[in-house]
C-alpha cells in the first residue's frame, strides 16, 4: 500500500516513541541514572509542585512553576512583540502589486532557511559586552557603560521574537491577501475611512490568520531552547532547556518525560481549538 | 481601486524596519565572517582567512558531511514517502479508504504540531530503550519523520486542484455571471452560496506556508 | 449637446487609460437629472462600469470632472462621496448579520443608535427582507443577498444610487421580478439611479433615459423609445433589439436603392451611402410590396413569426408578423414574395 512507509515511519518514530516518553513519564527515578523498570510512580507529574522536605512532608516548590510561569510570560512577550511588528508589515504587503507581493513573500521566508543557531548567534554578537550595538552606542556617545541586555530575559524575548516572527506574519498576510478586495471597496462606499475599514472589516475578517499567528508563535515559544539557552544565559531557564536538562545532567528523566508530555498535550489541545473554531467558518 | 486608497500611513515604514530587522543580524555575520582579526566584533580588515580555517578543520569537515548526508536521506525518503503517502490520499484511492483516509492524514501531519523538544526528547527514550545506537541513523530518521509532513502538503494540495470534483458534490454557483450562458452551474438565487471565489489557492506558494520546522495544522484552509 | 447648469450629476470630458493603451473612457460627458433611473448600456469593455467607478471614486479620470448638484466630487475618496454603489458580487460584509450590514453606513455617520434601528426596520420593509436582520449573509439565497446590498445602499440616502449589473447573477424569474421591484424602489425612494447593464431589454424596460455606450464612448442618450426608433449608429440600431440593417445608395432626395435594385421611399435624407435600419416588425408581406424576395425561412417563436427573405443582391430581410389570431402562415417556404415598409419606419444612418 502506498500509505505504507508514511505512516510506519511517522509510526515507529514519533508516536511510538512518543507513547514510550508517557510510559517513562509514569515510571520511578532510578537515582543512579536511567529509570526503574517495572515501577509506577506519579512523582514525576507531582515533582512539578512539589518535593520532599527533609522530614519527608510535602513542601511547594515554586522553582519549576517559576521557571513555566517565565516561559509563559516571555513567549507571550514574543507573541505580543511580533503581532506588533508583524501587523503593519502584512498590511503593507499585502497591498503591494501582485509581482512585488510574490518577491516579498520570497524575502519573508529566507531567513526562514538560515540556521536558527546561526540567527541567534548574531544575536549575541550584536547584544554582547562590546559586541556591535555596544560599540555603536559608545561611538555616538549615547551609552557609557555596558547595556546589560545580554544573559537576560530581554535577550530571550529579542531571540524569540525575532526567531518566531515569519510565523506571526505569513498567517496575517496570507489572510489579508485573500481578503476580497470588494468588501474593502464596499466599507469606503458606504463612508468608512481607511482606519475605520480596517477596524472594522479588514481586521474582522483576517481573525483566523491573527490567531493562526498568535499560536505559531506562542506554542513553539513556550518549548524553545535555543534562544534562551544562548541569549538568555543559565539565569533565564525555559521549559524547553528545563526538559532538554532533565536528559543531560538533570538524569531525572521521568521528570523530563512528564514536562514535555503536558507540553505536548497543550500543543495539541491548542491546536485542535484552533481547528474547530475555524474549521465551520470557511 | 488603486494605490492610495489601499495605502495605511505607516505601514511602509514597518515594513522596511522589519525586513531590516529581519536580515541585518544575518548580514552583520556575514560580513564579520570576512574579518581578519579574532576579536569578532572588532573589525581588523577584509580576509578569508577563517573560511579556510574552517573548511580545513576536521571537525567542520565532518560535521558538514554528516548534516549533508542526513539532509540528502531523509529529503528522499522523507518525499517518497511522502508522495507515495499524497498519491494514496488522494482522488479515488483516498475515497475507497474512507475514514482511514482522515486519520492516516492526521498522523501524517502530526509532527508539525509535537514540539521538537518533547518529540527529541521522545526519540532519545525511544532508541536508549530499544538499544539502539544514537549517531547518524537516528538523526536521519528523525528528520525524515518532519520532512514528511512538509513534503505531504504541498503535493496533496497540487493533487487536489488537478482532481476533477466529485459529482456528489453540487457545483458552486456563480455570483458573477459575465456571460449570459447558463450552462456553467446554477445561479446564485435558489441557491445559498456567498458570492465570493473558492477557497483554493492560485498562488504559487501551496496554501501549507509557512513551511520549515513549527506546529502548522494539516489543513488547507486557514482564512 | 448643450450642458445644462442645472443638471444633477453631470459629466464633463471625462478620459481615463489604464496601462499605455486602454482608453477606458474617452471623452465622455452626460448629464443626469434629479431622480431618474438613467442606464448605461454596453458590451463589456465599453467603459459603463468604469464610468460608474469614476463616479464612486474608486477610479480616479485622468482628466475631466464630475459635479454633482453642482460640487466637483474630483478628489474625494469614496467615503467622502454622497454616492452610493450596489455591487455586481453584492460585497455584503460575511462577518456581520443583515442588519448590521444595513447599519454600517449609518453607524460611519455616528447617528444615534435608536434612529440607526429605526432606518434598519424600516430599510428591510422596504426591500421586503423584514424580519430576516439577524441572519448572516452565507444564510441567505443569492437574490436575498442582493436585496441586503440594496438596503444597505439605500439606507444612507445617497443622492445618488449606482447599480453595477445587479441582476446578471439571477435566473430569469427572479431576474424580471428584481427589474419591478427596482424600478418600485427608485420610484419610491425619489433617489437617482444610475444603472450599469449589457443587456438591453433591462434597459429598456427600466430607464427613463438609456446611453448607449462603446469603446469609451457615449454613441447615443435618450428615451428607450427614442433610442430604439430613431439609432443614431448602426452599432445602436444592432445593439438594441433587432434590425435588419440594408447598403443602399441614394438615387434621389428620401430615396435609397438596396443593393438588389429595390427602391424605398424614406421619411428622411440622408448621405450617398448610406445604411438602412429597419425594425422587423415594422415590414409587411404584401402582394403590392415594394420590396420582392423569396422565403428562406420562417422561425415560430409563439408571439410572432419571423419570415427571412432573402433579397436579390444577397441581403436578407427579416420580417416580424404577431401571431394575433394564432398561428397563421403568411407565406411558404421558397416562395415569392414582396414587402412593404412605412418610409417613416425607415432610418437612414450615414455609415
Amino acid at each position: 500500500m502506498l500509505l505504507a512507509p508514511s505512516t510506519v515511519i511517522v509510526g515507529a518514530v514519533l508516536i511510538a516513541p512518543l507513547g514510550m516518553l508517557l510510559a517513562i513519564s509514569l515510571l520511578q527515578r532510578n537515582p543512579n541514572g536511567g529509570v526503574i523498570w517495572g515501577s509506577f510512580s506519579l512523582d514525576a507529574y507531582t515533582g512539578f509542585l512539589f518535593e520532599r522536605g527533609f522530614s519527608g512532608e510535602r513542601e511547594l516548590n515554586w522553582d519549576y512553576v517559576s521557571i513555566f510561569a517565565r516561559s509563559v510570560g516571555l513567549a507571550g512577550i514574543a507573541t505580543i512583540t511580533s503581532f506588533v511588528i508583524a501587523l503593519p508589515t502584512a498590511l503593507w504587503m499585502a497591498f503591494q502589486p501582485p509581482q512585488r507581493r510574490l518577491l516579498l513573500v520570497f524575502l519573508v521566508t529566507l531567513p526562514f532557511w538560515t540556521n536558527l543557531l546561526v540567527r541567534n548567534y548574531a544575536w549575541i554578537l550584536l547584544l554582547r559586552a562590546d559586541g556591535l550595538i555596544e560599540q555603536l552606542l559608545h561611538a555616538l556617545g549615547l551609552l557609557d557603560g555596558r547595556m546589560g541586555i545580554i544573559y537576560t530575559p530581554t535577550a530571550t524575548a529579542i531571540g524569540l521574537t525575532y526567531s518566531f516572527l515569519p510565523f506571526m506574519l505569513l498567517p496575517i498576510y496570507l489572510s489579508l491577501e485573500k481578503l476580497d478586495r470588494r468588501l474593502i471597496e464596499a466599507a469606503f462606499d458606504l463612508g468608512a475611512s481607511r482606519w475605520r475599514t480596517l477596524a472594522r472589516i479588514i481586521l474582522p475578517l483576517c481573525m483566523p490568520g491573527i490567531l493562526g499567528g498568535v499560536i505559531l508563535v506562542f506554542i513553539p515559544g513556550l518549548g524553545a531552547f535555543i534562544s534562551p539557552e544562548l541569549l538568555g544565559g543559565g539565569k533565564t531557564m525555559m521549559v524547553g532547556n528545563l526538559i532538554q536538562a532533565q536528559f543531560g545532567y538533570g538524569r531525572n528523566w521521568p521528570f523530563g518525560a512528564a514536562l514535555a508530555f503536558v507540553l505536548l498535550v497543550l500543543v495539541l489541545a491548542a491546536t485542535y481549538l484552533h481547528r474547530i473554531r475555524f474549521r465551520p467558518a470557511s | 481601486m488603486k494605490g492610495d486608497l489601499l495605502r495605511f500611513p505607516g505601514t511602509g515604514a514597518a515594513a522596511l524596519a522589519a525586513l531590516l530587522y529581519l536580515y541585518l543580524p544575518i548580514l552583520i555575520v556575514v560580513a564579520l565572517s570576512f574579518n581578519t582579526g579574532p576579536m569578532i566584533t572588532i573589525w581588523t580588515g577584509f580576509s578569508l582567512h577563517w573560511y579556510g580555517e574552517a573548511l580545513s578543520s576536521e571537525p567542520v569537515q565532518r560535521a558538514l558531511t554528516n548534516s549533508i548526508v542526513i539532509a540528502f536521506a531523509a529529503m528522499i525518503a522523507g518525499t517518497l514517502a511522502a508522495t507515495m503517502a499524497a498519491l494514496a490520499l488522494s482522488g479515488t484511492s483516498r475515497t475507497s479508504l474512507g475514514r482511514l483516509a482522515g486519520a492516516a492524514e492526521l498522523l501524517i501531519g502530526l509532527p508539525l504540531v509535537v514540539p521538537e523538544i518533547a518529540a527529541a526528547v521522545a526519540l532519545l527514550m525511544g532508541f536508549v530503550l530499544v538499544g539502539l545506537p544514537l549517531g547518524v541513523l537516528g538523526i536521519m530518521a528523525a528528520h525524515t519523520v518532519v520532512v514528511i509532513p512538509f513534503a505531504y502538503l504541498p503535493i496533496r494540495a497540487r493533487l487536489h486542484d488537478m482532481d476533477p470534483p466529485p459529482t456528489s458534490t453540487p457545483r458552486p454557483c456563480r455570483p458573477s455571471a459575465a456571460s449570459p450562458c447558463p450552462s456553467s452551474g446554477p445561479a446564485c438565487s435558489a441557491v445559498p452560496c456567498s458570492p465570493s471565489s473558492s477557497p483554493s489557492a492560485t498562488s504559487p506558494f501551496p496554501s501549507s506556508f509557512p513551511p520549515p520546522a513549527r506546529p502548522r495544522c494539516p489543513s488547507t484552509s486557514s482564512a | 449637446m448643450a450642458l445644462s447648469e442645472t443638471a444633477f450629476l453631470s459629466c464633463r470630458d471625462l478620459r481615463k487609460t489604464f496601462g499605455a493603451t486602454v482608453r477606458a473612457l474617452d471623452g465622455v460627458s452626460v448629464d443626469i437629472a434629479p431622480g431618474e433611473f438613467f442606464t448605461l448600456l454596453g458590451p463589456s469593455g465599453c467603459g459603463k462600469t468604469t464610468l460608474l467607478r469614476t463616479i464612486a471614486g474608486f477610479e480616479r479620470q485622468d482628466s475631466g470632472t464630475i459635479l454633482l448638484g453642482g460640487q466637483p466630487l474630483d478628489g474625494l475618496p469614496p467615503y467622502r462621496r454622497p454616492v452610493n454603489t450596489v455591487f455586481q458580487s453584492y460585497a455584503v460584509f460575511p462577518h456581520m448579520t443583515v442588519a448590521q450590514n444595513v447599519a454600517f453606513g449609518l453607524e460611519m455617520q455616528r447617528l444615534p443608535r435608536p434612529e440607526i434601528h429605526a432606518r434598519v426596520e424600516a430599510m428591510l420593509a422596504l426591500v421586503r427582507l423584514a424580519g430576516l436582520g439577524a441572519r448572516k449573509p452565507n444564510q441567505l439565497s443569492g437574490g436575498q443577498q442582493q436585496r441586503v446590498a440594496l438596503a444597505r445602499a439605500l439606507a444612507n440616502t445617497p443622492k445618488v444610487l449606482l447599480l453595477d449589473e445587479p441582476l446578471s447573477a439571477l435566473d430569469l424569474k427572479l431576474r424580471n421580478e428584481m427589474r419591478l421591484e427596482l424600478k418600485r424602489l427608485q420610484a419610491e425612494t425619489g433617489i437617482t439611479f444610475i444603472f450599469v447593464t449589457h443587456d438591453q431589454h433591462e434597459a429598456l424596460t427600466m430607464s427613463d433615459r438609456v446611453a448607449v455606450m462603446r469603446d469609451g464612448r457615449i454613441l447615443q442618450i435618450g428615451t428607450p423609445a427614442e433610442i430604439y426608433e430613431r439609432p443614431a449608429f448602426r452599432f445602436v440600431a444592432d445593439f438594441i433589439g433587432e434590425a435588419n440593417l440594408l447598403d443602399a445608395t441614394r438615387i434621389a432626395p428620401n430615396r435609397f436603392r438596396l443593393a438588389g435594385g429595390a427602391e424605398l421611399d424614406t421619411a428622411e435624407d440622408g448621405p450617398e451611402t448610406a445604411t438602412l435600419a429597419i425594425r422587423p416588425e415594422r415590414a409587411t408581406i404584401s402582394p403590392d410590396g415594394t420590396i420582392p424576395g423569396t422565403v428562406e425561412q420562417i422561425v415560430y417563436d409563439g408571439a410572432d413569426t419571423t419570415y427571412h427573405v432573402a433579397l436579390a443582391g444577397g441581403a436578407t430581410l427579416r420580417v416580424r408578423e404577431t401571431n394575433r389570431a394564432g398561428l397563421a402562415i403568411r407565406a411558404q417556404l421558397g416562395a415569392a414574395i414582396r414587402v412593404t415598409i412605412d418610409p417613416a419606419a425607415i432610418r437612414v444612418l450615414a455609415e
